[in-house]
């Protein structure tokens, strides 16, 4: 064997831990980065997320106030004014009694006469 | 002799260990010395606490009838630093058309240059999801929506009262908004960020979070078919009667329950910095006034319960004229011998006065202390008084004529009510409650109100006794037959009251009358008071029985209906008498 040839010899098996090292610590670089743009990118997916969240819950609170407004006592006077609505007299025969009443003293409401 | 090669390089060398030791010395000094100081400078920087705003809890009735809540609105802040003249006015464009606002204000505002411009508050839900859009649309940023919750009252002036409204900051200054703050108004969260360079949070270190706690849903006790019933009555009375003031209350005699408590003139809690302070006021608890004859029944009770007179028992009415103290006490009509419970029912001034004198004012004023008159009633509502009852040793020697007739007292009328419930509710003083129970946002029950005697004041038997007086008050013979409700037995005091003259004595043909009751007067469900201050009423006469009684009786006729409590049997015909009138509703009502 001549001295030349031995000198084009890599000696791979010491080098070895080092390049594992080196591959490892790349790796470790590589994964850190990923990692912190997984990071970065699910942070802003959650941001959305959080946001469409707050914005379904305001849409929520609007709609129930508007529900709100819309059956609260004085807009459904001013409905039944305009005609909108129509009160109807319930009769005693419809109604399911919590209390028990004597028979002579049912009347249905229809037939309620007017005080002086 | 230069010095060698050797001790150069060991002189450079020490020089460099110098200047490196003096840089290692600054870092420990910064790193370790000042590590506090520097660590809050770079989180000032980029870490923020921002709040997370809590939402006040909501007032409900007691069938759960939502009285107030809260409706968000924003307040548009533009960052006006980093734009181009072609974004400004493109902004400006959009600001203007959403906004409503000239183009002329938005420019002068947007050329400021600064990075918070509060640009419009108060701007509504529709509004601001209008502008959003436009911006996301146009690409345009900078704008930001900032959450301001808003109170609303959904039923305007009604209850209005009672409710109460906010301040500027939010917090409950009047009425059970003010009363229940510690519940309504919550816990505010808040959440700490880091931003990056562009300002946007890096999510991923968010450090200490804390929600927020929203406030409690208060429940109270009244009933809003109820309270409807009550106030149209009084806006139909309020027209008809002009008077400076009406109000009424209604209780459950039993366990002390508001179920209405209304005033007017009224005003709308949804715009109260608006209203005139005197509107504001709830007349029920904050006002106070001479009783007049409705105060009888306190004498008459005391001298019952302490033995010291018997129903049947005659005292002489002296035909309307009796001198006393160097002066005459009348009455409006004359009578020679009334017993006890006649004097009540036909509420003679000089009976009651001579049953004053005859229980004696130590006795009396006892019991006027034990009826509740002069404390506060423990409602629990904020600027309650507690009147003006003057104790013994500060009365004159006509002062037992005057105060047996409601005279050189002054009350509230929510007093009044619940003197008229410990006859309702056979002798029992119960403490008065608005506020039915406390629940949080999961709906568990955190607190709860419950019936509470406060004391006896007088025997079951004497509460029965002068029911029956009372009921008789409700009859053809006594004052106040129009306060009758057909269909139910009614009992009741009348009481017409001559204003008082802030400059001494009283003023004529000014009168506070009021008709204080309790149906059916056999089951008592429900006792109330309606006081008319000053009612104009040319040509008929000024008395509480014709004009506080039948406010009462039309109320009452409805509340029944809406409460479907039994109609009771006409013990003169034997037939049925439920004939319950549908209180100036002609097409029906939302009852």
């Amino acid at each position: 064997m001549s001295r030349s040839n031995n000198d084009q010899v890599l000696p791979l098996g010491s080098l070895m831990p080092w390049l594992c090292l080196v591959a490892f610590v790349g790796l470790l670089g590589l994964c850190y980065v990923n990692m912190t743009q997984k990071l970065k990118t699910d942070g802003d997916l959650c941001r959305e997320l959080e946001q469409k969240v707050r914005d379904l819950e305001e849409k929520i609170q609007v709609a129930s106030g508007e529900i709100i407004r819309m059956t609260a006592r004085p807009a459904l006077e001013r409905r039944r004014e305009e005609g909108f609505i129509k009160m109807m007299p319930v009769t005693d025969m419809r109604l399911v009694r919590l209390r028990p009443q004597s028979a002579s003293a049912a009347l249905s409401a229809d037939h309620a006469e007017v005080m002086p | 002799m230069s010095p060698g090669p050797h001790r150069r390089a060991g002189f450079v060398c020490i020089v460099l260990a110098l200047v490196l030791s003096a840089y290692s010395a600054r870092l420990v000094h910064l790193q370790v010395g000042k590590h506090e100081e520097y660590a809050r400078v770079a989180a000032d920087t980029t870490a923020k606490r921002n709040p997370v705003r809590a939402e006040r809890g909501k007032i409900v009735d007691v069938n759960g009838e939502i009285l107030a809540d809260n409706v968000p609105i924003y307040k548009i802040v533009v960052d006006s630093k980093v734009r181009t003249d072609v974004q400004r006015t493109k902004l400006a464009d959009i600001l203007a058309r959403c906004l409503s606002l000239p183009v002329g204000q938005i420019t002068e505002r947007l050329a400021t240059k600064r990075p918070y411009v509060v640009m419009q508050k108060n701007v509504s839900a529709e509004i601001a999801t209008k502008l959003k859009t436009e911006l996301a649309e146009a690409k345009l940023r900078g704008v930001t929506f900032e959450p301001e919750p808003k109170r609303n009252y959904p039923n305007d002036n009604m209850l209005a009262h009672v409710l109460g409204f906010l301040d500027h900051e939010g917090r409950g200054i009047q009425g059970v908004e003010m009363m229940m703050e510690p519940y309504l108004r919550g816990e505010d969260g808040f959440v700490y960020t880091e931003r990056d360079r562009t300002g946007r949070e890096i999510v991923a270190y968010r450090s200490v979070e804390r929600p927020a706690r929203n406030g409690m849903t208060v429940q109270l006790t009244v009933d809003m078919g109820l309270q409807d019933i009550v106030e149209r009555e009084l806006d139909d009375s309020y027209k008809r009667l002009n008077p400076n003031m009406i109000t009424a209350v209604f209780v459950r005699p039993r366990t002390g329950e508001v179920l209405a408590m209304a005033t007017r003139p009224a005003f709308n809690p949804n715009d109260h910095a608006n209203a005139p302070i005197e509107t504001t006021k709830n007349r029920a608890i904050v006002d106070m006034f001479e009783p007049g004859s409705t105060f009888k029944l306190v004498v008459v009770s005391a001298a019952l319960n302490e033995q010291a007179v018997t129903a049947e028992q005659k005292f002489n009415c002296e035909n309307g004229n009796f001198f006393y103290g160097g002066k005459s006490l009348h009455d409006v009509h004359k009578y020679g011998e009334l017993s006890v419970h006649d004097i009540l029912v036909k509420s003679s001034n000089i009976g009651c006065a001579k049953i004053g004198l005859h229980l004696g004012a130590d006795t009396f004023y006892e019991y006027i202390r034990r009826f509740g008159f002069g404390d506060r009633s423990g409602l629990g509502l904020p600027g309650e008084i507690p009147g003006l009852v003057h104790p013994v040793h500060q009365w004159s020697g006509l002062s037992i004529t005057r105060v047996t007739m409601g005279q050189e007292v002054a009350v509230t009328p929510l007093q009044s009510v619940m003197s008229m419930s410990v006859i309702a509710s056979g002798g029992n003083m119960m403490l008065p409650k608005i506020v039915h129970s406390v629940r949080d946002q999961q709906g568990h029950e955190v607190l709860s109100f419950h019936p509470q005697v406060v004391r006896r004041v007088i025997s079951e038997e004497t509460a029965a006794k002068i029911g029956e007086a009372l009921r008789g008050v409700v009859s053809e013979d006594g004052t106040a037959p129009l306060a009758a409700i057909s269909g139910y037995p009614v009992a009741g005091k009348t009481g017409t009251a001559q204003k008082p003259n802030p400059a001494g004595g009283y003023l004529t043909g000014q009168y506070v009358v009021s008709f204080a009751g309790y149906f059916p007067a056999d089951d008592p469900e429900v006792a109330g008071i309606i006081l008319v201050d000053n009612p104009r009423t040319p040509g008929t006469s000024t008395y509480g029985g014709t004009i506080a009684g039948p406010i009462f009786s039309r109320i009452g006729a409805a509340m029944a209906r809406h409460l479907d409590l039994p109609a009771r049997q006409d013990e003169t015909e034997g037939t049925t008498i439920a004939q319950v009138p549908p209180a100036n509703k002609p097409d029906g009502d939302l009852n």
